[in-house]
């Protein structure tokens, strides 16, 4: 199992997945990168990214930093299975324990994008089946209403409340529990 | 393989942004027509524009309400509960979104009838429903949004209520029931687990007296008193609870009777059932019964048991036992018993503790509470009836001195064991009252008989020591200098110091243990550091 895999491995280390955005630009990346998108882990498992795998509805703008996220964390994820193979030394630990940290603060930059972009990272993120990103884009809109009355969700996000009075009202008084 | 695995469509018509995959025509694209990509790839340029052009965004533009429902679900159960709940008021959209959420967690009992309402307007399967806190409620308001919540439960279901906060604080407090209403527990068919917490507080229960609960593994009722016609041991048994693993009941009242017959249940845990007369348990795949403080025991009541679980390999049984009428099977896959001996007192006390180690021959570990009262001196010394012990690895001690020393009982037990590799002494003495002086006084009698301190024993087979919750005492650190000259075969002793010793003592008293330990002897010290058990690193 343990030759096999590694041979497999660094079969798929080698092998590059062309990715096309919407725009038609085309980008290389590793399968351990792509892979993280569950998205295109199945097609690859089905065969069918010969030629490129086209994101119709991904920009290379958007396209770019996602593959940025995922190169990083892809690298995470190698790092934690080596680590965990057999290594359980300080040494390592010590490792791990940076590379986490550095990550973090990886995440909290990436997330430094003004609102459009956050939501079309989130609509790729969704759409590729990134979990970690898509968690990571999410966390963040969530934080951003935190505390928030509804007239300040509204205002900031930009939502026009289309209910009438009555309407209001009765919803008001469906849910008269969770705002006491 | 072939289906786009997140290709759930949103509930909602109304959401643009998400690729609607299913419904275009299939193009006759190169390779195979699996994935939604190449599906897409024709005429999803035009599409494409008309997003990206979205996307570049005018401001005033409202991204979020546009986000498809599964998504707006995930940003919902990052906040709470309530506060997802408040976004059913922003907008059409957003009505009906919160109600998407798999898990609901409620840190204050909400206003039932709302609630109740609230619940029954989805249908979303709940993997978690959370309600609880501080506060307190009528026992009703639970009942009122519990047949809603039945329904909609797939996983956890956890009731807490740990009590007003006046009440909360009083060291004795605890030992009143305080009423407030009762439960009528619908059959929730679907749920994994349920928990009902009432902590400080006695709320009456009443089991469903039909349905099965098909998936519930784990049931635990803390503070309640069963009321009503259905009997809660024919609830758990097999019929009705047929995946059943671990059942807790912890302070509970007026159950008099306990039959079980399950042939799932695993764990089974009955703690202070305070009026317990008959317990019966059938259950051919138990591995872990512990039964403690249950049972009634006066002048005209006795234990009544009967014990059928042939697979068991833990049994805890801090409790009244009566010869005559507790029956245990056979248990010839025991490993680890743990009882109780007082150490001064009525010879009663230890019928239990004295039947087990007669009748157990063989087992891994066995572990003792050696009991005593603040106040001995009028009473009997019941060390001398205990003469005989299991073969035993491990033998784990718990001592509740009351600031006596317990250096004459281990002694005596230590004597009839010689044979044990490992032993835990457990000093984490929890009837110390925080007023109450650490030691007796000088004359008391605990220290007799005084053999333990000059006779020798050989311990040769004990190889690892563990000492926990040390606190430096005289009497302890007696005991710990006797242990030394009795292991003579000691490899391993590992000390760990109790959080109210001081960083200073802690250096004293390590240095101490090193005086008493000899070089082949490996010493491990910890300390609590924030609660967390860490190694102690001296600084020389």
């Amino acid at each position: 199992m343990a030759s096999a895999g590694s041979g497999d491995e660094k079969a798929a280390a080698a092998a590059m997945i062309t990715l096309i955005s919407s725009d038609n630009e085309k980008f290389e990346v590793t399968e351990a990168t792509a892979t993280l998108s569950q998205t295109i882990r199945h097609m690859i498992e089905d065969g069918c990214t010969d030629g490129g795998v086209p994101l119709p509805n991904v920009t290379s703008k958007i396209l770019a930093r996602v593959i940025e996220y995922c190169k990083k964390h892809a690298t995470a994820a190698a790092g934690e299975e080596g680590s965990s193979s057999s290594f359980s030394d300080a040494a390592f630990l010590e490792v791990d324990r940076a590379f986490l940290e550095e990550l973090e603060e990886f995440d909290d930059a990436f997330l430094e994008v003004d609102r459009a972009t956050l939501f079309d990272l989130i609509l790729a993120a969704n759409y590729l089946d990134i979990k970690g990103l898509l968690n990571l884009t999410c966390q963040k809109v969530a934080d951003s209403v935190k505390g928030k009355t509804p007239e300040q969700i509204r205002e900031m996000y930009n939502i026009v409340n289309d209910l009438t009075p009555e309407e209001e009202a009765e919803i008001r008084r469906e849910t008269q529990w969770a705002f006491e | 393989m072939a289906e786009p695995r997140r290709g759930s469509p949103p509930p909602h018509g109304a959401l643009a942004p998400r690729l609607c995959l299913a419904s275009r025509p299939r193009a006759a694209t190169s390779g195979t027509q699996k994935s939604p990509i190449s599906m897409e790839q024709q005429g999803g340029e035009e599409a494409a524009a008309k997003r990206a052009k979205r996307s570049s965004g005018a401001a005033g533009e409202d991204r979020l309400s546009a986000l498809p429902d599964d998504v707006l679900v995930l940003i919902l159960l990052r906040l709470r509960t309530l506060e997802a709940a408040r976004t059913s008021v922003l907008a059409r959209r957003w009505r009906g979104v919160w109600a998407l959420l798999p898990e609901l967690q409620l840190p204050v009992f909400p206003e039932p009838r709302g609630f109740s309402d609230a619940l029954a307007a989805s249908t979303v399967p709940l993997r978690c429903l959370f309600v609880g806190g501080r506060r307190g409620a009528p026992a009703a308001s639970v009942s009122d949004w519990l047949p809603a919540a039945a329904p909609r439960v797939a996983g956890e279901l956890t009731v807490v209520d740990i009590g007003r906060e006046s009440s909360a604080n009083g060291g004795g407090g605890g030992e009143e029931a305080e009423e407030s209403g009762a439960i009528e527990l619908p059959c929730f068919e679907k749920a994994t687990s349920i928990s009902f917490h009432f902590h400080l507080r006695s709320v009456g229960l009443s089991m469903p007296p039909a349905g099965v609960f098909a998936r519930l593994t784990d049931l635990y009722l803390n503070g309640v008193w069963f009321i009503g016609a259905c009997d809660l041991g024919e609830a758990v048994s097999s019929a009705r609870c047929p995946c059943l693993q671990k059942l807790t009941l912890q302070d509970a009242l007026e159950l008099h009777n306990l039959v079980i017959h399950s042939d799932s249940l695993k764990v089974l845990l009955l703690w202070k059932l305070r009026g317990l007369q008959q317990l019966s348990v059938m259950a051919p795949v138990l591995e872990e019964l512990s039964v403690v403080k249950c049972f009634v025991c006066d002048q005209t009541q006795h234990p009544v048991a009967s014990i059928s679980a042939p697979q068991l390999k833990l049994l805890k049984w801090v409790d009244t036992y009566d010869p005559s009428s507790v029956h245990l099977g056979e248990m010839e896959q025991l490993k680890s018993l743990s009882t109780i001996f007082a150490v001064y007192g009525q010879e009663m006390l230890n019928h239990a503790c004295l039947k087990f180690m007669s009748c157990v021959k063989v087992i891994e570990s066995l572990t003792l509470v050696l009991a005593y009262m603040q106040e001995i001196n009028y009473y009997q010394y019941l060390m001398e009836d205990l003469t005989i012990l299991p073969e035993i690895t491990s033998l784990h001690l718990i001592p509740r001195t009351n600031g006596h020393s317990f250096g004459a009982c281990s002694f005596h037990i230590l004597r009839i064991c010689p044979g044990i590799k490992q032993l835990i002494m457990d000093l984490s003495d929890r009837f110390i009252m925080e007023a109450q002086a650490d030691e007796c006084p000088p004359d008391c009698i605990c220290g007799q008989p005084p053999n333990w301190k000059t006779e020798e024993l050989t311990l040769n087979c004990l190889h690892e020591v563990e000492i926990q919750e040390f606190r430096g005492s005289e009497h302890e650190l007696d005991f710990v200098k006797r242990l030394f000259s009795w292991a003579t075969a000691l490899k391993r002793m590992a000390v760990t110091f109790d959080c109210s010793v001081s960083t200073s003592m802690v250096k004293e008293l390590s240095q101490v243990f090193r005086a008493f330990s000899r070089p082949e002897i490996c010493m491990e010290f910890y300390v609590y550091h924030k609660k967390v058990k860490v190694l102690y690193a001296s600084e020389d």
